[in-house]
């Protein structure tokens, strides 16, 4: 079967900084991929090249097996994005926002009324549907964001921390979400600074460290073959394992 | 208490270096743009250090010769009222216009910090006093007592230090009481927005104000049978009255309400050697510092102690959401103008703009319908006025629009990255944004050809129908130009507030303008040829409908261009809408 997103090489370089440095992904269909990485390991900038915010600077990828950089916008049509900034208009109101991205992709009035009531009902923003975005909170505006790149039924969902700033309840709610999505045949690109939530919700994992993938594959496989545990795995790959706090004893509390 | 202060002049140093500082992941051509942009800052401190140098020496040379001018202190009473009245004034504006602008001290930062708030107040009053308009003001009222001790009146010298140190007490406390004030106003964002317009609104209105007082004097002479000439006799006694100087009127109820008053009167007191008369004027100004500083103190408390209040939010409408679907548009194409046109609507300076072309308009028209004599237009223009008005909002309208179309795609921020995610192709991303700025341009244009119409009617029908095809001709151009430049010189903005920086980038608003000129000059040319030379206001319709008719023809190619520039540029503009 076709995997959901591979890349062959991907680079991507600003100046002399190399952030992305020949990454091979392979992520299968109908999978939930946890993409982790200690801060500035180039997660975010591969997500940007995958969703086509950056270009890469080289290397190839396909997406749903479509070559982003030939058609983006046939890409664009089966992608959902979540990405770090948000991405939503200050401006509009949490109802527009839905309505805006409904209408680029497309979706006819009856559909798009009822997705949307669905979505807001789910994200518990029917109260607030009518509110400018500016005026949300942290958490609200992830959710109302989610539930953007829900609507337009996408095959593939990119979320780049997804469960940063948001409570526990929405939490739950939005890991079952993802978790029935999968279920469907969906495919989910994650990133996350939250072991736990990674290795209770995913079933592959890709670790990258200083722009290089440095594991890829199942998460059972990764622990049948250490028997440890994800965090383990995890600071032992990006090499964070062997080195201890420093001892900063005029920290004495 | 020093540590402190000190510590915050270091904040408030290492924060204006940085801001000069270019960040990393840019673009050379984006690096370069951004270098062209500091430029003005820059330029603008070195020039403040040779101000300051000559203040301080304006205010020694003040002291020294003021002792000697006994015969003119009326107009030196004047000079001071009117420098500390404008002071006065930047002092309570100021700080509108900050907290209008959105840069308003982090007090949630400081409050996590180890420092008593009286000293946090302390640190912002001292640091008011590094405004530029204080700090040359600080320079010459420091130095004006050194002058008086040269000239040979050193306990004068020591009273005017004390009337100094007295009119810069009730200033600072002034500019940090408005601070607070504004700050309060101002952190809630609706509450905010509504009060940047009013702010917005009234300095318009003010900046007509002379005009139309003028106006109405003249109105009251001509009503009364007085000519110019009568006038002007009339204000040589006044003038030769108060060449004479004389002694100074008693300090009136209002003076002691006004310390710039009090400051002049002390120093007028001990330039005439009369240091013991300066006591009364400088005791009520240092009780007006006293009472500002601890009217700021009061109020910046409050301001700590309720750092994060808003009023609750408005409850929309809920999910049916009214979204039109613009004709000959693509489904993308119409969702990206929909959203700019709510966007700019719903943005300050959006609703500024509309509001303030028409009211501009109508004071135009106000002035000329009560004073047509006036030098509103060159003299000898053989066209109506009330089209000449039109024609002028027309060119209002492209330029209020400036900052939507110069900077089209950087302006939407994170909403940029919204649309760059969706399935929306370039083509379509340009021709969305160009329907919307036709939009916008309709909006604002039509509304001010129709007050100037109303109010100052009369000219061929021809003449006034030409005019709409003239602003399409205009916006034909302009459209491709707009969505070039503004993915050429993007600039991340705030359009909820109405800074500075909120204009375009500095390249894009001269190419603009260029562009604009250059738009506009054929159409006149041919307007002017058809009416002066084959003297039919017919053929001028028709010579601009056809010319807008090839703009438009030409626009359409010209978008191509512009997409096949967005194409190139995105990634970039993404990097700027994410504030990188």
């Amino acid at each position: 079967m076709e995997a959901a997103i591979e890349t062959k090489g991907l680079r991507r370089t600003f100046g002399e900084l190399v952030a992305v440095d020949g990454v091979d992904l392979a992520v299968p269909r109908g999978t939930l991929y946890g993409f982790l990485g200690p801060n500035g390991a180039g997660k975010s900038t591969t997500i940007k090249c995958l969703t086509g915010l950056l270009r890469p600077s080289a290397g190839a990828m396909r997406i749903l097996g479509i070559d982003p950089e030939m058609d983006p916008v046939a890409v664009k049509r089966k992608v959902g994005v979540v990405p770090e900034d948000l991405a939503l208009f200050d401006r509009l109101t949490g109802a527009e926002t839905l309505t805006f991205v409904g209408k680029v992709h497309g979706l006819d009035r009856a559909t798009l009324q009822a997705r949307s009531r669905e979505l807001l009902e789910l994200m518990d923003l029917q109260a607030a549907s009518g509110i400018l975005v500016a005026d949300y909170s942290h958490g609200m505006r992830k959710k109302i964001a989610l539930a953007a790149a829900l609507l337009p039924a996408p095959h593939l969902l990119f979320l780049d921390e997804p469960f940063e700033g948001i409570d526990a309840v929405a939490s739950r709610q939005i890991k079952d979400l993802l978790l029935a999505f999968v279920r469907r045949g969906g495919t989910v690109f994650l990133t996350s600074h939250i072991l736990e939530i990674v290795e209770k919700l995913c079933d592959h994992v890709g670790v990258i460290a200083k722009g290089r993938l440095v594991a890829q594959g199942s998460l059972d496989s990764l622990r049948a073959e250490t028997r440890r545990s994800l965090e383990e795995i995890f600071l032992d790959l990006v090499g964070a394992g062997e080195e201890s706090a420093p001892a900063m004893e005029w920290l004495s509390g | 208490m020093i540590r402190v202060a000190s510590v915050m002049a270091w904040l408030r140093w290492r924060l204006l270096l940085n801001h000069l500082r270019p960040t990393r992941r840019r673009d050379a051509l984006e690096r370069a743009s951004r270098a062209f942009e500091v430029i003005g800052p820059v330029i603008l401190l070195v020039l403040f250090l040779p101000g300051l140098l000559l203040a301080a020496f304006g205010g020694g040379a003040a002291g020294y010769f003021l002792p000697r001018a006994a015969g003119h202190q009326r107009q030196i009473l004047m000079i001071v009222r009117t420098i500390l009245s404008i002071e006065l004034f930047m002092t309570l504006l100021a700080p509108m216009l900050r907290a209008a602008q959105g840069s308003m001290p982090n007090l949630e930062r400081f409050l996590l910090l180890p420092i008593p708030r009286r000293y946090l107040y302390i640190s912002d009053a001292l640091g008011a006093l590094g405004n530029p308009w204080l700090a040359l003001l600080s320079a010459g009222v420091l130095l004006l007592p050194v002058g008086m001790g040269m000239a040979g009146l050193p306990l004068e010298g020591c009273v005017a230090l004390a009337a100094g140190l007295g009119i810069l007490l009730f200033l600072s406390g002034a500019e940090t009481c408005f601070l607070s004030l504004a700050s309060l106003l101002f952190r809630d964002r609706r509450r905010a927005e509504v009060a940047s317009f009013v702010l917005v609104a009234v300095m318009a209105s003010l900046s007509f104000l002379p005009a139309l007082f003028s106006t109405l004097q003249r109105d009251g002479r001509r009503a009364a049978g007085v000519t110019i000439e009568q006038s002007a006799e009339e204000t040589k006694p006044v003038a030769s009255q108060s060449s004479s100087g004389g002694r100074l009127a008693p300090l009136s109820l209002w003076g002691l309400a006004y310390p710039p008053e009090l400051y002049a009167r002390s120093i007028l007191r001990c330039a005439d050697g009369l240091p013991a008369a300066a006591l009364v004027p400088l005791t009520v100004l240092l009780l007006w510092g006293g009472l500002t500083h601890a009217a700021g103190l009061k109020l910046y408390e409050r301001l700590l102690e309720t750092p994060e209040v808003s009023s609750p939010r408005r409850r929309g409408s809920g999910l049916s959401v009214a979204w039109p679907r613009v004709p000959l548009l693509s489904d993308a194409a119409s969702a990206i103008a929909v959203a700019e046109v709510r966007l700019v609507f719903r943005s300050v300076q959006g609703k500024i703009q509309f509001f303030i072309l028409p009211m501009v308009m109508l004071v135009m028209s106000v002035l000329w319908t009560r004073r047509p004599e006036s030098a509103l237009f060159p003299a000898g223009v053989p066209l109506p006025a009330g089209l000449m008005l039109a024609t002028l909002g027309v060119f209002f309208a492209m330029m209020t629009l400036e900052g939507t179309l110069l900077n089209q795609f950087a302006m939407d921020r994170a909403g940029l990255t919204l649309a760059f995610l969706s399935p929306i192709s370039d083509r379509d991303l340009i021709l969305g944004k160009a329907a919307a700025g036709a939009f916008l341009v309709a909006s604002r244009a039509l509304p001010a050809m129709l007050v100037a119409a109303l109010m100052v009617p009369g000219g061929s029908v021809f003449l006034w129908l030409a005019l709409p095809f003239m602003a399409l001709a205009l916006y034909a151009w302009m459209a491709p130009l707009g969505a070039i430049l503004s993915a050429i010189f993007p600039r991340p903005v705030n359009a909820g507030k109405i800074v500075k920086q909120n204009q375009p980038h500095a390249m894009a608003s001269i190419l603009g303008m260029i562009g604009n000129l250059v738009a506009v000059v054929p159409a006149m040319g041919l307007a002017g040829v058809a009416l002066f030379l084959l003297q039919s206001p017919a053929l001028v319709l028709l010579f601009v409908m056809l010319y807008a008719g090839l703009a438009l023809l030409l626009s359409t190619l010209l978008l191509r261009v512009a997409a096949r520039v967005l194409a190139r540029r995105r990634e970039n503009l993404a990097l700027v809408a994410q504030g990188r």
